[in-house]
């Protein structure tokens, strides 16, 4: 596991200082892969790659450009006074100053569904955004997707470009294929990925304890919140650690990340990284899941379970919502939870004061932290696309920043997603850059004005986040709890943007945690066909195992079972995959 | 039962004579011929997918063809096996419910003395019928969950909560239970009508025998209905492989997959969700073979145990 | 009818009256909770404090529905759709019912159709093929492709052809021998007499494509022509969250703050009016209609 992850001990200082150039090399967190042998494929890849002659990234159309896609929406969404998903700031822009128009081939709340269906049936748009790998994969392997090596390289913008390489081997293992590209790789910000743990600090005082730091405090927190009426209304209704909710996942693995109850931190705590490929001791490629440091992690989850200390109906129910309505004070997730769970408690109860802290997974004090996938998310260009060029172009605007394309007003209320290119496409580091530009002007680091103008060099959407921030921060800059902010009035509604940014971030930005990637992302032949199944079968046994309706003695026929119906044949593939 | 009887004795009359009319009845079929046509048999030719690789770029016009390749993975495939299994247990102990509890419903309806009640008693039950389970597993949901008003009913009454959808040994039982409260109002039309044809004169009779109430139950009232529920029985035969797409989809989580994963959810899972098009209509394709053979044999049991012509 | 009664039957009598009263509740309870939970505060539902009276009486999300563009649009693609279907299959299966209802000697090629029909309905390729032939009639998005997608349910056919079966044989022949063809056969002997069975299936047919949700999310390609049931579906089976991780941070913001337990009750309780004004009214029909159609014979 050593080979593609660092230590990453991120002090104020040096991330200040290699502010600048970590975006310019994208090297942060996965700057230390150089050591395996990947760099010298793309090194050796890209000066046989024909010269293209560069075309203009912003051109406008010759001609009026009708691109199909398909989207998610929700069916309750409320778009502001005569604008639509099919009309509104975005595309009359982009009609207006690219000649560009937008046509929905179709729309959905299921949106994974009718891509699906798509599919099936062998037709897509001229382009889809947000897809699976899964699904990314079906689409190349019919031959619907459009190799877009030439397009990408004559018409990505230089940012575009500069994102891409931010992650360079780990997208191009995912879209390249002989050399030719088959999809753009949303790009995440590694930050996402990072198991952030929530504490209400206020029932902590209460309480008389402190944020847990090893597997003990962390049941003796959630057994006080169980049993000692921390919200203070005389009755036992409060949970400790909150679980998973309906059909949610346990743990990050390779195609789900980024989502909150999870348990991973206790995972990690017995160095078990299920749904991850991980060495054995012989160096072998071997599955997490299957090994016994996950047995001894899922023991422990059960016990858990077993003496109350884990939200009871797990798994089954809206379990974020005892966050929302203040039942429960402790949590797994990430760092933009105050857009959620968390911005609800806050609205419920002004006092909740909740803060994030990682959970160490050793004595040492570091955490050990499941690297995402950055690229969990693709898109791809229908084969039968006539202007594939503009579908770049869409990409390079957003890359650009929307501030630039519509008014404020209209992006206040109309989002993101409405841009008809939807695809997080974000430096490795972006959002911690946000976080720390605030930390340096309250340590006088430097201006409001320095600052901004560092944003306006690479992103300049940073900027209204980072204005937000030095404005609801009240003094003292070093009370960081609940009373140290000013949310009053209009300012509830940014609430989720600046608590995220100004709370959620602080343990990526300042805290001691270690990457601990999977061996490779790779999907053999046998697993196309069988994985899904495997994961079910994966995802059932340790559901149950947890809330103890099948003893952990399960585990074994599961990893025999495991095995039988496809493991044998896969572990062997992944192996010679990674050329062992 | 005897009126089919009486059809086929008026058509033997008529015996070698050619019926002028058999033309118009060929122009009165037009219509739903030609819906048949377009809907029901041009899709079928989709079957060809269950012997294929399919791709959807070329098509199953130049898919590969792989025999028997998916049937052979099905039944390697545990999963496949639960959902079978749970699919025949869920649809037997569905069928079984729903013919015995409307049955003891009709019967209590039958001898209930507030004959004003009546009405209202079945517009009531009828209710549940007409609603889907888009609408009915939305209120169930809430009403089963940790902390809905029947957990709060359980507590009150002193018993601890239970996680109705946590646990896969009730959930089969959730799903059967659910589905006769939904049907049993309506399943006792049948019974209803049945017990209203039954001859008046053999419970004066038994009056004047000196039976009592559940003396003319047993030995008048059960035997006049036990033809139709024998022929309920055997009609309810062909659905054993259907223990209900909607009610389970809108209903399941992965942690009851183990007992609430029928057939038709795992060929939506498998087929559409898994990406695996060729391998879901392979198993769709077992089903719709095993379900009209069972339809056939209730056919023929119910003409010749009963003498009655389904269709 | 007078009879001496005994203790034990009066004990019953008193019995019967409570389990029957109580079945009677529990059929309306859950409806009368989801009305509940629509009255109640958003605060005192997601706290799940609702149960047989309301907290924080209000018809906030009632008013709101009212405001709603989407539900709207859902509920006349809804009308529209049972409408126009029920429409369809009752002149497809009126019309087809008759030929299908003689014997085979009278129509030769009756069984076989009979089967066929029996056949047909029982195998087809699966959804995706569907799917590919639906589109391929350009019935995407097409309130034509939800009518006709309801096409001819079998066993309303069956219930139609067993109902002029155990009709008696001498008023059809009495009409012949006043010379009348198969057409005013039909028209003016059969379809009189066959008001109990018609309701019956007219009644189903609507029922049917009003609580039909599926095809209408794998036809529906664009949110306007979902119908209601598809549209609730969506919003509060199939969590709208469900992929909050591929949503941007303002979306996330807006998406939670949208969840509303209250509404979606309401929503609920709205769909379910139409089927409860329908249907009492064409009861008396259809016990007359299922049992002369199915069983009695």
């Amino acid at each position: 596991m050593k080979k593609s992850s660092i230590i990453r001990k991120a002090s104020t200082a040096a991330l200040s200082l290699s502010l600048v150039a970590s975006l310019l090399a994208g090297c942060t967190g996965n700057g230390s892969n150089s050591d395996n042998g990947s760099n010298t494929q793309s090194s050796t890849s890209e000066p046989t790659a024909p010269t293209v002659t560069q075309a203009d990234p912003f051109g406008k159309q010759p001609e009026l450009t009708v691109l199909s896609r398909g989207t998610w929406a929700n069916p309750d969404a409320k778009y502001p006074d005569g604008q639509s998903l099919e009309d509104n700031a975005y595309t009359r822009k982009l009609k207006a100053d690219y000649n560009i128009e937008i046509k929905n081939a179709f729309v959905a709340s299921d949106y994974p569904k009718q891509v699906d269906l798509a599919i099936a049936s062998g037709t897509i748009p001229d382009y889809l955004t947000n897809l699976t790998y899964p699904q990314y994969r079906a689409i190349v392997k019919s031959g619907l997707a459009m190799d877009i090596s030439e397009v990408w390289e004559k018409y990505a913008s230089p940012d575009v470009k500069a994102v891409y390489d931010s992650n360079k081997e780990l997208f191009d293992s995912l879209v390249k294929e002989d050399g030719k590209m088959y999809g753009i790789p949303g790009a995440k910000p590694l930050v996402d990925f990072l198991p952030v743990m929530w504490v209400r600090q206020d029932w902590l005082d209460k309480v008389g304890l402190k944020a847990p730091t090893n597997l003990d405090e962390l049941a003796a927190v959630a057994k006080a919140f169980v049993e000692q009426d921390p919200d203070g209304n005389g009755k036992p209704d409060t949970v400790g650690l909150v679980g998973p909710k309906k059909d949610g996942k346990l743990y990050q693995d390779m195609d789900d990340q980024n989502f909150s109850l999870h348990f991973d931190s206790i995972f990690s705590a017995f160095n078990a990284f299920p749904g991850f490929w991980v060495k054995d001791s012989n160096g072998e490629a071997v599955y997490g899941s299957i090994l016994p440091e996950t047995k001894a992690a899922l023991q422990k989850l059960a016990d858990m379970y077993k003496q109350g200390l884990i939200s009871k109906d797990m798994l089954t129910s809206n379990t974020e919502e005892l966050i929302s309505n203040n039942k429960a004070g402790l949590f797994f997730g990430t760092w933009w939870n105050p857009f959620t769970e968390i911005g609800n408690s806050w609205r419920n109860d002004n006092n909740a004061n909740w803060q994030a802290y990682l959970l160490p997974s050793g004595s040492d004090g570091i955490t050990l932290a499941k690297g995402g996938n950055a690229a969990s998310q693709f898109a791809v260009i229908s084969k039968d696309a006539k202007n594939p060029e503009a579908i770049i172009k869409l990409l390079n605007i957003k890359t650009a920043s929307l501030d630039k394309l519509v008014a404020k007003e209209d992006r206040a209320v109309l989002s993101d997603y409405p841009y008809p290119f939807y695809l997080t496409y974000s430096y490795a580091d972006g959002p911690a850059k946000i976080l720390q530009g605030m930390i340096d002007y309250t340590e006088g680091k430097g201006t409001v004005d320095e600052i901004r103008a560092d944003f306006d060099s690479y992103d300049p959407g940073a900027i209204p986040i980072f204005d937000k921030m030095i404005a609801f921060k009240t003094k003292p800059y070093d009370n960081l709890n609940i009373s140290g902010w000013d949310f009053s009035g209009d300012k509830a509604n940014d609430f989720g943007l600046v608590y995220s940014f100004g709370i959620g971030l602080r343990p990526y930005v300042g805290g001691k945690f270690k990457w601990v990637n999977t061996l490779t992302y790779a999907k053999t032949e046998t697993m196309d066909k069988r994985w899904g199944n495997l994961k079910k079968l994966e995802y059932e046994t340790f559901s149950k195992i947890i809330i103890g309706v099948q003893p952990i003695d399960t585990f074994d026929s599961f990893v025999e079972q495991w095995k039988k119906e496809g493991g044998d044949k896969i572990t062997p593939e992944i192996q010679s995959s990674l050329g062992q | 039962m005897s009126t089919n009887l009486k059809n086929e004795n008026v058509g033997l009359k008529r015996r070698r004579i050619k019926n002028p009319d058999v033309k118009h009845y060929w122009i009165m079929l037009v219509p739903a011929l030609i819906w048949l046509a377009l809907f029901q048999i041009t899709p079928m030719f989709g079957i060809v997918m269950a012997f294929q690789d399919y791709n959807a770029g070329t098509g199953f016009l130049h898919s590969e063809f792989v025999g028997f390749e998916h049937f052979q993975y099905m039944f390697e495939l545990n999963d496949a096996r639960v959902a079978l299994r749970n699919t025949l247990i869920i649809a037997f102990g569905k069928i079984i419910c729903n013919l015995f509890i409307p049955l003891i419903f009709a019967l209590l309806l039958n001898e209930l003395r507030q004959k004003y009640l009546v009405k209202t008693i079945q517009t009531s039950v009828y209710l549940p019928f007409f609603l889907s389970w888009v609408i009915l597993s939305g209120i169930m949901l809430q009403i089963f969950s940790y902390n809905g008003p029947v957990n709060n009913l359980l507590e009150f009454m002193g018993f601890d909560p239970v996680l109705f959808f946590q646990k896969a040994d009730l959930f089969r039982g959730f799903l059967i239970g659910s589905d006769v409260w939904k049907n049993f109002g309506f399943n006792a039309i049948i019974y209803l009508a049945a017990l209203a044809g039954i001859d008046h004169t053999l419970y004066e009779a038994a009056v004047v025998d000196g039976a009592g109430r559940w003396r003319k139950v047993w030995h008048i009232t059960l035997p006049g209905i036990r033809s139709t529920i024998a022929l309920l029985a055997i009609l309810s035969l062909g659905g054993i492989l259907d223990a209900g797409f909607d009610q389970v989809y809108n209903l399941y989580n992965p942690l009851v997959y183990s007992t609430g994963d029928i057939i038709d959810t795992f060929v939506y899972r498998a087929g559409l969700q898994g990406l695996d098009f060729s391998f879901g209509t392979a198993v769709g394709l077992l089903k719709s073979v095993v379900s009209f053979i069972l339809i056939t044999a209730g056919y023929w049991l119910a003409r010749k145990l009963l003498g009655y012509r389904i269709f | 009818m007078i009879e001496n009664r005994s203790l034990g039957s009066k004990a019953f009598d008193v019995f019967n009256l409570i389990i029957l009263i109580s079945l009677t509740l529990l059929s309306l309870l859950p409806l009368w909770y989801t009305l509940m939970v629509a009255l109640s505060e958003k605060e005192a539902v997601q706290a799940g404090i609702v149960s047989v009276y309301p907290i924080g009486f209000n018809l906030y999300s009632f008013d709101a529905i009212l405001s709603d563009s989407g539900f709207f649009k859902a509920f006349w693609v809804s009308i529209q759709r049972v409408v126009l279907g029920a429409a369809f299959t009752m002149l497809v299966l009126s019309l087809a019912a008759y030929p299908l209802s003689r014997t085979s000697r009278q129509f030769p090629g009756r069984n076989l159709l009979m089967w066929a029909f029996i056949f047909c309905l029982l195998f087809n390729g699966g959804l995706i093929p569907w799917f590919i032939t639906m589109r391929n009639y350009n019935l995407m998005d097409s309130i034509w492709g939800l009518v006709l997608s309801g096409g001819i349910p079998i066993f309303n056919m069956i219930l139609i052809t067993n109902f002029i079966k155990n009709l008696p044989e001498e008023l059809e022949e009495a009409a012949k021998i006043d010379g009348a063809g198969p057409w005013r056969v039909l028209y003016q002997v059969l379809l009189p007499l066959l008001k109990p069975v018609l309701a019956t299936v007219l009644l189903f047919t609507m029922v049917g494509h009003w609580n039909e949700f599926f095809q209408g999310m794998v036809l529906s390609t664009q949110m306007d022509s979902y119908p209601l049931q598809t549209y609730i579906q969506q919003l509060v089976v199939s969590a709208s969250l469900e992929n909050l991780a591929n949503l941007s941070l303002e979306e996330l913001d807006r998406a939670t703050k949208l969840n509303n337990g209250s509404l979606n009750a309401a929503k609920i309780f709205v769909a379910i009016i139409p089927v409860m004004l329908i249907y009492p009214f064409l009861q008396r029909y259809f016990v007359k209609g299922i049992t002369l159609g199915s069983v009695k014979g």
